[in-house]
């Protein structure tokens, strides 16, 4: 079972900025699949913010064809974006993830209650927290939390809704290297333990590190594409999806 | 609404303390002044219609048919005794009295002023709302009260001899010497500037009158149901042939100035509203646009820009109520602060005129600020309906916000 949930064909963006056009992708071609620990690099410019935005459908291409979900990001109205991302997506931006005025338990609450979760909201957060060790965090306020600490609680929160692909933009920019480390290493347990997709952008080499594949854009194009041999998702995670997922974070 | 949201909401409403405060404070103040002005106007209201169906008109009057276009001496009501004891006897009436008018010169020395003769009984006009309310004193005999502004044209004292020449209702000559018992300071104006009172049985006797008056006053519980008891007295056999009106119908001037005091917290309440709606507007604008990157990844989340909305307006309303709430605590201290003792209006205003009159009514410059509940929850609830009014531009700039935009921004 191939088991695509990302596929981009000849997916272009063009921004247009009054009278200029910027080419922001020329034609990307990327299938993700399920289980995925997919590092998204190059240099600045190329487009790795953007890609991240379709394929979050944050925003809609100009051209090709970008299915998520088996859905055509194109086709969708604002609604079921938003529905889509709500549903299916998390997001890890670079900072400034956490809404200021609320706890680390109340951010991740805050994911669970869009998606209308009723009254154990409370505690599927709070197991959510302990589950990635940030338990006792859960009470202070993102200003009382360090850059590392912020970050460990907006994966938390991206995943708190159980999505099946979580986006982070450059997650690590703001963080030192051991820091790094530890946000590397959480995400990529909750791949290996519940199967969940993870795509991210870096410019950072020790986060690449941690990636099974490594796809390169430059100017608006995919350039190189490296999966580590031995580590291909369906080999570390045999037969494993969403719904054999334990733990808290499973069904 | 959930509480998550209210909690947010407040929470976002103190990120930026100063912003907010110089916001309530703003709005507070405004509240506070409209407040102020509406407990002056309430004062006023209640005063005039007090003062109107109180010493001035009662709740209804009766009188022969045509004596109020001429005011002629001879258009007397008959029988005023047994009248007044069929009036007093009746359930919808709590007081009625009789009331003699009669146009005449009053000599201390050689010099002649006009006044009115005004023949009252004491015993019934006495009371809080009598028209010699506060008055000294009427000793019976020929004593007179005199207007405190007459008697100053004059130069009368108390206990002066005042000489009074009229004409008797049948035609002959009145005219005796009273003794002045005291001056009256009264609300009706011409009172105080044309009045000499003295007791119904005294007028009666110097005007050749007999059994006779030119008004009764009558009064009966609510003076808002004063036309019900007009209509009710004018069946009575002893009213039979007489004009029997309320004093809406008296005195349709009074009436259209205090509807105008009624609704004249209209013009202030713009106040509110200006104050209202500029703090929410500019307060809400700034605080959407610094969370401009925050609430694209909200919607980044999933969240429905509906949701998003909604999180701006309550904001807003919060805001907006905050300010009406501190502004009406400190303006209902104020009031309950000036209730009891008055405020002098001619202190504030750096001794403007003693005296101001105006329809009849000498105008009080002392007043006893009041407010209803009413006043406080029609402020409260205009500083929440503008304040909506004023989350819809920067809610509007928020719905229409792109996340992928918004968190470049
Ligand atoms: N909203 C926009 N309007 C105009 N141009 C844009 C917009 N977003 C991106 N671009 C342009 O598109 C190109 C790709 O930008 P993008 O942010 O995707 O690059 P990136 O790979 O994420 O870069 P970095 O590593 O610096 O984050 C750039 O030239 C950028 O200036
Ligand atoms: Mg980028």
């Amino acid at each position: 079972m191939s088991d695509v949930i990302l596929s981009a064909r000849g997916v272009t963006k063009i921004f247009r900025q009054g009278r200029i056009e910027v080419p922001a992708l020329r034609g990307v071609d990327l299938e993700v699949r399920t289980g995925e620990f997919l590092a998204l690099v190059g240099p600045s410019g190329s487009g790795k913010t953007t890609f991240l935005n379709l394929a979050g459908a944050l925003d809609v291409p100009t051209g090709g064809e970008l299915l998520v979900f088996g859905k055509r990001i194109a086709d969708l109205s604002r609604a079921a974006r938003a529905e889509l991302r709500l549903r299916e997506l998390g997001f890890v931006f670079q900072a400034y993830n956490l809404v200021p005025v609320l706890t680390a338990l109340e951010n991740v609450e805050f994911v669970l209650e869009l998606q209308g979760v009723g009254g154990e909201r409370r505690e599927r957060a709070r197991a959510v927290l302990d589950e990635l060790g940030l338990g006792e965090l859960a009470d202070r306020r993102p200003a009382e939390l360090s850059g590392g600490q912020q970050q460990r609680v907006a994966v938390a929160r991206a995943v708190a809704a159980r999505p099946r692909l979580v986006l982070a933009d450059e997650p690590t920019a703001n963080l030192d290297g051991e820091n790094a480390e530890i946000l590397m290493h959480l995400m990529r347990d909750l791949r290996d333990r519940h199967g969940m997709t993870f795509v991210f952008s870096t410019h950072d080499p020790r986060v690449v590190a941690h990636a099974v594949r490594v796809v390169t854009l430059v100017d608006g194009r995919v350039a190189r594409d490296q999966e580590k041999p031995g580590e291909a998702p369906h080999e570390i995670l045999p037969g494993v999806g969403k719904a054999e997922a334990a733990g808290h974070l499973g069904p | 609404m959930t509480g998550s949201t209210l909690r947010l909401a407040w929470r976002n409403l103190w990120r930026n303390r100063r912003r907010t405060t110089l916001a309530v404070t703003a709005i507070g103040l405004s509240v506070v002044l409209v407040l102020a002005y509406d407990s002056v106007l309430r004062a006023y209201g209640d005063w005039m219609t007090e003062t109107v169906t109180g010493p001035m008109l009662g709740h209804v009057q009766v009188h022969a048919p045509e004596w109020r276009k001429d005011r002629s001496m001879d258009r007397t009501l008959r029988d005023v005794t047994a009248t007044l004891s069929a009036l007093r006897r009746d359930p919808e009436v709590t007081d009625a009295t009789a009331r003699v008018y009669a146009p005449a010169l009053a000599a201390v020395g050689e010099e002649g002023f006009a006044v009115v003769v005004v023949g009252v009984d004491p015993a019934a006009e006495t009371h809080p709302m009598g028209l010699l309310a506060g008055a000294p004193a009427l000793p019976a005999g020929r004593s007179v009260l005199v207007g405190r502004l007459l008697a100053e044209q004059m130069g009368l004292r108390v206990g002066d001899s005042l000489a009074v020449v009229g004409q008797g209702a049948d035609g002959s000559l009145a005219n005796d010497l009273y003794r002045v018992a005291g001056l009256v300071d009264t609300s009706v104006d011409f009172v105080n500037r044309q009045g000499v009172l003295m007791a119904l049985g005294e007028a009666q006797t110097l005007f050749a009158m007999g059994d006779e008056a030119h008004e009764l006053v009558v009064r009966g519980r609510d003076p808002a149901r004063a036309g019900e008891l007009a209509s009710h007295l004018s069946a009575l056999p002893a009213l039979r042939g007489l004009e029997v009106l309320d004093w809406r119908t008296l005195s349709p001037e009074m009436v259209g100035l205090i509807e105008l005091v009624g609704v004249a917290w209209l013009f202030v309440l713009v106040l509110v509203l200006v104050a209202a709606a500029a703090g929410v507007a500019n307060t809400m604008l700034m605080s959407t646009h610094e969370r401009t990157h925050e609430l694209g990844m909200l919607l980044a989340l999933g969240a429905r820009p509906g949701r998003i909305v909604r999180m701006v307006v309550v904001e807003a309303l919060m805001l907006g109520l905050v300010g009406a709430l501190a502004g009406t605590g400190v303006g209902v201290a104020l009031v309950a602060a000036t209730h009891r003792t008055g405020v002098d209006y001619a202190a504030l205003t750096g001794g403007g005129p003693q005296e101001l009159s105006f329809g009849g009514l000498r105008w009080s410059l002392r007043l006893y600020p009041t407010l209803a509940v009413e006043d406080v929850l029609r402020v409260v609830a205009a500083v929440g309906l503008t304040s909506l009014v004023a989350a819809a531009w920067p809610a509007a700039r928020v719905a229409r916000l792109q996340p992928s935009k918004a968190l470049r921004g």
